[in-house]
């Protein structure tokens, strides 16, 4: 179909092969396959999305069936089980074109297997964002490898793609999933509070804002004065005026009972703490 | 024909699965859950932080007083006042973590190398003085210097520890960067635990990869929940890797154990467990924690 010239992106997104869009709206599935673009990924769309997407296709960075000089290689996770770079390696002694790997089965294992063969030199292989398929997982590769220096990539896209997927699927992507979860920058644990303080990077792999997020401090059973600290401060009140020691003792106490301490119940501590704010 | 490497597991899921913000097990929750865990074969439950206050010790001392194969061990930060707090609760293990990167070392805590094995040989002494088994944990291990991370191995085995855990605290190990690790850090001659974390979607097989590569022991939690992303998770780790390790618990104690856990964690959270499906994380059917 396609001509090209420049270099393969390492991963292909095969997302919206995964996904069935036969529902879905089309402004959806535009917009998702916008935000795969954005990430910096090849997109392999199937044929019977082609029409929706031609006013918009972008030919260089859209594989869609056979594609001329790329050749395509599937296996499943068992390969875990074996001595799977020695495979890897000896596959690309003796492969003379580039090849997009395709792993299937477990997700995590796929994930680890797709990272190996990156590693060893593999030049693209396949992934899709989480739930759309029994494949690699995109974005802990994508990560991975802009972490590695792989600058053509964007993370901060990472959470236009994951919305526009859970609008084509109608499925939620889990809080806590891996890089889109939207609650995975949420922190209370004293310690790591007071650590990501003075170094962001201590208890964190990369920065929220790295993949369009924000940290947000969650105040709860495990909170430190440090993030009261800081909670009071994002308020634009002076901790200082107050006894920390006790307002952070009452939020772990209600921490303990209620689980997190909201907005509300926070203000309300506070006042408790100093009527006169 | 080769014979498969052996681990077992110590589940966390009551100390660093609860640090998941927001989350609180009441006590009647933790102890159906300990029960569950002893009944299912783990080895051993990482069962809270003492110093945290009275209400971790009670707990602590019930959880003492009713389990029966499994051990309870308190996880204490580098600290004598901790390890004091963790021996009023007589756990079977006392656990130290320790901060391993000059990431944590200097920029967070604005300490040395020469304060941290100092520290350590005081805290493991003063747990041993008691007769206390000790387990070192090296916190942001993937991050750490490995000639410091054997120094410390070094301490921890002359002052008597049974064990050695290598923590990929912010979760970006890679299993080839797992199995370098375990291999560099088996010279230390302690046995080798691995704790990983789930930001890049690894956890399971990165642990996987520490015990093909001579790790012992594996930290999990229930679901894999924990902050961030979360932690390995036990039934997974279980089943992914029985094929090629020999795990305990076996499959069968892992899915019993799974069911058993699905309905103490969730009801304590409000929601049946039976209407959960898995998330995208595995992409089949099984309870997943919300």
């Amino acid at each position: 179909m396609l001509k090209r010239k420049a270099p393969l992106p390492r991963l292909t997104d095969v997302t919206l092969t995964a996904t069935q869009t036969e529902t879905a709206a089309p402004d959806a599935v535009l917009r998702l396959y916008q935000a795969l673009l954005a990430i910096g990924l090849m997109v392999q769309v199937p044929a019977r999305l082609l029409p929706l997407l031609t006013a918009h296709l972008v030919p260089e960075r859209t594989l869609c069936g056979d594609e001329a000089g790329l050749r395509h290689h599937t296996i499943d996770t068992t390969l875990f089980y074996q001595a799977y770079e020695a495979q890897f390696s000896q596959f690309l002694r003796q492969s003379g074109q580039p090849t997009v790997l395709h792993v299937k089965g477990d997700p995590q294992l796929a994930t680890a297997l797709t990272a190996s063969w990156l590693h060893l030199g593999g030049a693209s292989a396949a992934a899709c964002l989480p739930g759309a398929g029994r494949c690699a997982a995109l974005a802990p590769l994508v990560m991975l490898l802009f972490l590695q220096g792989e600058t053509a990539l964007n993370p901060r896209a990472l959470p236009e793609a994951a919305d526009a997927w859970e609008a084509v699927s109608g499925i939620p992507i889990p809080a806590h999933q891996p890089v889109p979860g939207k609650n995975i920058f949420d922190v209370s644990s004293g310690v790591h509070v007071d650590g990501l303080i003075k170094d962001s990077l201590s208890y964190e792999p990369f920065p929220p804002e790295a993949v369009g997020r924000e940290r947000r401090i969650v105040l709860d059973q495990h909170s430190g004065q440090s993030a009261v600290a800081a909670r009071l401060r994002a308020l634009q009140l002076d901790p200082g005026t107050l006894d920390l020691q006790a307002l952070t003792q009452r939020i772990r106490e209600q921490g303990r009972t209620c689980g997190t301490v909201d907005e509300a119940a926070f203000a309300a501590l506070i006042r408790q703490a100093q009527p006169s704010l | 024909m080769n014979r498969k490497p052996s681990v077992s597991l110590t589940d966390t899921t009551l100390r660093d699965g609860q640090q998941r913000p927001g989350l609180c097990f009441p006590p009647e929750t933790k102890l159906r859950l300990l029960r569950a865990l002893d009944a299912g074969g783990v080895a051993i439950a990482d069962a809270g932080i003492p110093a945290a206050g009275s209400h971790v010790k009670d707990v602590m001392r019930r959880m003492m007083a009713e389990r029966k194969r499994i051990r309870v061990s308190a996880w204490n930060r580098m600290r004598e006042s901790d390890i004091r707090d963790a021996m009023e609760v007589e756990p079977d293990i006392i656990h130290i973590s320790v901060p391993a990167s000059d990431r944590l070392i200097t920029r967070v805590l604005s300490k040395s190398h020469a304060w941290v094995e100092a520290s350590l040989v005081r805290c493991i002494g003063l747990a041993r003085e008691h007769g206390y088994t000790v387990t070192v944990g090296l916190q942001d291990a993937s991050r750490a210097d490995i000639p410091f991370m054997l120094r410390l191995a070094a301490i921890s085995k002359a002052q008597g520890a049974d064990m050695l855990k290598l923590a990929d605290t912010v979760g970006t190990l890679t299993p080839w960067q797992a199995r370098t690790l375990i291999r560099s850090m088996a010279q230390g001659g302690l046995p080798l635990g691995i704790h990983t974390h789930n930001d890049l979607g690894m956890a399971v097989p990165v642990a996987i990869e520490a015990v093909r590569a001579g790790a012992a022991h594996v930290d999990v939690t229930c679901f894999g929940i924990g902050e961030r992303a979360g932690n390995c998770d036990l039934f997974s780790f279980v089943e992914c890797g029985s094929p090629v390790l020999s795990v305990t618990p076996a499959l069968w104690q892992a899915e019993d154990l799974n069911k058993n856990a699905a309905d103490i964690l969730f009801s304590a959270i409000g929601i049946h467990s039976g209407t959960q499906t898995e998330g995208a994380n595995r992409g089949q059917a099984q309870p997943s924690f919300p």
